[in-house]
């Protein structure tokens, strides 16, 4: 920005300040002088038009008082009285006379009370009849008149003035005219102050102008005339073959219609474009108007060059005013620029500059006060600058130091940010992975105090992560069983898993919500292990209110299946019986041997709807477990008794080996009794002839295993992995026998898994194939259901 | 129904199938049984209101048209003469809480159809038969 002196600036507020003022002063003179002219002007306007209308109205009187004269001569009343040829001529004499005394009237009248010229200076207007004239009717009425029309022998225009004559008895019995011509009121105006002025117009008593500085106006009225004037104009013969055309100023015509005193009234002339004065004033009694109209802009212009003049001495008193200014502040103000450039020295840091000013007012105080200043500074700062350079130095090595500190702090955030954006990004993967787990998941630590709830939680189990995080699992997570009763806490899944570190996995339990509704649930819960320690548990609840209900469905159907499949069978089994007993007769050879054929056929199926109806009861789960302490070699010595005949049959003759001192364990004998039947109706089955089939029980650990070992057909290696599925039969074996259903291994091992043992093998094509299988000493656990097998 | 031998023990049985029945009837026969055949509920029941000596031995199917084998116990155990004749439940069905539930309102046996040959069936109901009369003696 460019610097601006102080002097320059005072200078310049000054000269805009008188400028400003000046110019508004300018403004208000020239508009109060312009209203004061255009208020004159008008004034003077209509005084001198009124002035004017006036002097016309005095030539009027003269000849108003010349036709009185003359009417007032008894002479004529005379001849009216007595008419005589001399009388006559006496008078037309005198009317001569008259007309030769005063010239400037074009012709005098007598008329008779009927409006009939007897005697005219003008020859040719004798014996015409004028009673149509409104100046013959007014003087036979008794006034005298006055009016501006054309005659009628010369077609000329003329002021004709008319006074009636009158009888001793002051009645009318004729009237003397007068016509004076025109020329002597116009000579009377066009030298005037008022006909330069503007248009002037001399009009009648129905706006008809008579006299214009504009020759193209006469015979125009001001405004239009209404249909009565018009009328009158015509009966009256008042201008004769002129037509009067209208001009525009209705207004002055209305004013004439009505007029009472001189007016003066402004008006836009559209025409001209310009605001217009027009001053009205009646000649005297005269039925004659006095019209001047002017333009205004010439009042104006006068006042504008009235302020313009002021404006122009203004601004060049304001300059002068201005520099007279600017030389006396630059005056007063020289010592300013002196203390700036020392100051300007000092700031530099010259302290020895000193100002030598004489003067005894403000700026004298001021030039001391500086001095002692700059002398203070300087003692100040030859010991400011040793400081200064030390603590400089300090300064700066602390600066490089926390310059350092300030890298190392931003290398410690930026790992920070980074660690914290992976820390964000797998949380928010943890969560993503959390929420999209259809599965309830609670996260719980090794003290069972809950640490996460996911989403699927919040929702099936009614509850907020806010509200129970932190709190313990056994209190927020209520678990009953079907009956309504609350599962202690040592039987949870959770406590069981947190205790013993392994997983456990429930199906029999119901969650029961806040506002009380109840679903079955299947928990899982898997410990987190830390070096073999359980330091928390994961606890996955899922609804399982859909699969109870098909659960159910299937096992509505299949007991439904049973009694429909089980009466034919029935029937067919007892009417066989009946056949083969002889109750109907005896039967030939062949004829029992096919219907044994039939028997045999029918007892497959009724084991093969037993072993479909045990499969059902197990995989619901609906299967009753109901351990009893059993001594198993009692129990396999029962089976192998059962299962004489088969063996007999293949002649095969079982080693038994047990350990001695076998304690009992608490199994349901029921389950283990048919997985002993199905393991060793299979050794018998696929061991041919004379072979070898050893059992054995012992004790290992707190198990007691079971062990059925054959030499017989064997499993195909490339088989054995089904060998526990549904409807598994091997293809060596289903080429040798036909009966089976390979529904037995598969019902053998669900009724150990469930009976909480274990069940492997081992076997090889040819060679035979060996069955063990483990129950724990401590028993099976009890399972309430409501079926049990072949039932 | 033919006239039966008042030395003859009678079985009622009440089975909806005819096929069975025809079987049961036969193979009574042939052991010597007087036989009030039923195929409902309530024919068996009108069968009892009507007779002046009540059966000895009732052979009961657990599921009939018009009720079921626990409904049907509930009817006879209304009467006091009723409620002395043994039941043998012969049925299709023999699941746990069936079978704890018939034993429980009194009766004799379950006894599972398919599994079991006519001759054992009969064989059993004799043997209800004689308990029964050692006892009432």
């Amino acid at each position: 920005m460019t610097k601006i002196s102080l002097p320059t600036k005072i200078v310049l507020i000054m000269a805009f300040v008188i400028l400003s003022i000046g110019y508004i002063t300018a403004k208000q003179v020239t508009k109060y002088a312009e209203e004061v002219l255009i208020k004159r002007r008008k004034s003077e306007i209509s005084a001198a038009n009124s002035g004017q209308a006036q002097e016309i109205s005095q030539i009027l009187d003269n000849s108003r008082l010349f036709v009185k004269m003359i009417a007032l001569n008894t002479r004529i009343t005379e001849y009216f009285t007595q008419p005589t040829v001399t009388k006559h001529n006496e008078l037309v004499d005198i009317f001569d006379e008259y007309k030769r005394d005063d010239n400037q009237y074009e012709s005098l009248y007598l008329l008779d009370k009927n409006g009939k010229v007897l005697i005219s200076t003008d020859r040719l207007a004798i014996g015409q009849d004028y009673s149509f004239h409104e100046y013959f009717k007014k003087a036979i009425n008794g006034e005298a008149a006055a009016e501006a029309l054309i005659g009628v022998t010369n077609a000329n225009l003329g002021y004709y003035f008319s006074h009636p004559v009158k009888t001793k008895n002051n009645q009318p019995i004729g009237a003397v005219v007068a016509k004076l011509e025109p020329g002597h009121i116009n000579r009377s105006l066009v030298n005037t102050k008022v006909n330069r002025e503007g248009n002037l117009m001399l009009a009648d008593a129905y706006g008809v102008i008579l006299y214009s500085n504009k020759q193209e106006r006469i015979y125009r009225s001001m405004g239009k005339l209404n249909q009565a004037e018009q009328q009158k104009i015509g009966t009256e013969q008042r201008f004769p073959g002129k037509k009067i055309i209208p001009l525009d100023y209705g207004s002055v015509q209305e004013i004439i219609r009505n007029y009472q005193e001189s007016k003066t009234i402004e008006f836009y002339d559209l025409a001209k474009k310009e605001d217009e004065m027009v001053s009205i004033s009646k000649t005297g009694d005269f039925p004659f108007y006095l019209v001047l109209e002017v333009g205004l802009p010439d009042v104006a212009g006068t006042a504008n060059e009235i302020s313009n003049i002021l404006a122009i001495g203004m601004f060049s008193s304001s300059i002068i005013a201005t520099i007279i200014l600017l030389i006396i502040i630059s005056g007063f103000l020289r010592p300013l620029s002196i203390f700036k450039n020392l100051s300007n020295k000092v700031s530099q840091g010259d302290f020895s500059q000193r100002i030598n000013l004489a003067n005894n007012d403000e700026l004298g105080d001021l030039a001391r006060t500086f001095n002692d200043m700059t002398e203070h500074i300087q003692d100040i700062y030859k010991n400011l600058e040793q400081k200064v350079q030390e603590k400089t130095n300090d300064l700066s090595i602390k600066i490089s130091e926390l310059e350092k500190t300030k890298k190392a702090m931003f290398n410690l955030l930026e790992d920070l940010n980074i660690e914290k954006t992976k820390i964000n990004e797998a949380r928010v993967k943890d969560d993503a992975i959390l929420s999209s787990v259809g599965d309830s998941l609670i996260a719980v630590d090794y003290k069972g105090m809950i640490m996460t709830v996911n989403k699927q939680a919040e929702i099936m189990l009614d509850l907020k992560a806010d509200e129970v995080i932190g709190k313990s699992y056994l209190d927020y997570i209520r678990l009953a069983d079907k009956d309504g009763r609350i599962i202690p806490n040592d039987q949870r899944p959770i406590y069981k898993t947190l205790s013993t570190g392994t997983r456990i996995i429930d199906n029999s339990y119901f969650y029961t919500k806040k506002d009380g509704t109840k679903f079955a649930v299947s928990i899982t819960a898997t410990p987190i292990l830390l070096v073999g320690k359980a330091i928390g548990a994961i606890d996955v609840i899922r609804d399982i209110t859909k699969e109870k209900e098909v659960d159910r469905m299937k096992t509505e159907f299949i007991s439904l299946a049973s009694h429909q499949l089980r009466t034919p069978l029935s029937a067919i089994k007892w009417y066989i019986e009946m056949l083969l007993n002889g109750d109907v007769g005896k039967l030939t050879v062949d004829q029992e041997q096919f219907i044994k054929n039939v028997e045999e056929s029918s007892e497959r199926m009724i084991s093969l709807v037993n072993s479909l109806l045990n499969i059902s009861r197990i995989e619901s789960g609906r299967i009753i477990i109901d351990p009893q302490p059993t001594d198993l070699n009692e129990l396999l010595i029962g089976v192998i008794k059962e299962l004489e005949v088969k063996f007999f049959e293949k002649k095969i003759n079982p080693t038994v080996n047990v350990e001695p001192n076998l304690p009992k364990i608490n199994i349901d004998p029921k389950l283990i009794r048919n997985v002993y039947i199905n393991l060793l109706t299979n050794a018998i089955k696929y061991t041919p002839e004379k072979g070898n089939i050893a059992i054995s029980l012992t004790k290992k650990d707190e198990q007691i295993i079971s062990q059925i070992s054959d030499n017989g057909y064997g499993i195909p290696k490339r088989e054995q992995h089904k060998i526990f599925k549904r409807f598994f039969r091997a293809e060596n074996i289903v080429k040798l026998e036909t009966e089976g259903t390979g529904l037995g291994l598969y019902l053998v091992k669900a009724i150990i898994e469930s009976s909480s043992g274990r069940i492997w093998y081992e076997s090889e094509e040819s060679k035979g194939t060996t069955f063990w299988f483990s129950l724990p000493v401590s028993g099976s656990l009890a399972k309430k259901g409501d079926v049990t097998l072949d039932s | 129904m033919d006239k039966k031998n008042p030395k003859k023990n009678t079985v009622m049985v009440i089975e909806d199938e005819i096929l069975l029945l025809q079987a049961i009837v036969k193979k009574l026969e042939l052991n010597n049984f007087n036989i009030i055949s039923c195929t409902s509920g309530k024919q068996a029941i009108d069968y009892l209101k009507s007779l002046s000596k009540t059966p000895d031995v009732i052979w009961l199917d657990y599921y009939l048209k018009d009720m079921n084998g626990l409904e049907f116990m509930r009817e006879i155990k209304t009467n006091n003469l009723w409620s002395e004749i043994p039941v043998v439940v012969v049925s299709n069905s023999a699941s746990e809480d069936k079978v704890k539930n018939m034993m429980a309102i009194g009766a004799k046996k379950y006894i599972l159809k398919a599994e079991h040959r006519l001759e054992d069936i009969i064989s059993t109901i004799k043997i209800i038969i004689n308990e029964e009369k050692v006892s009432k003696n």
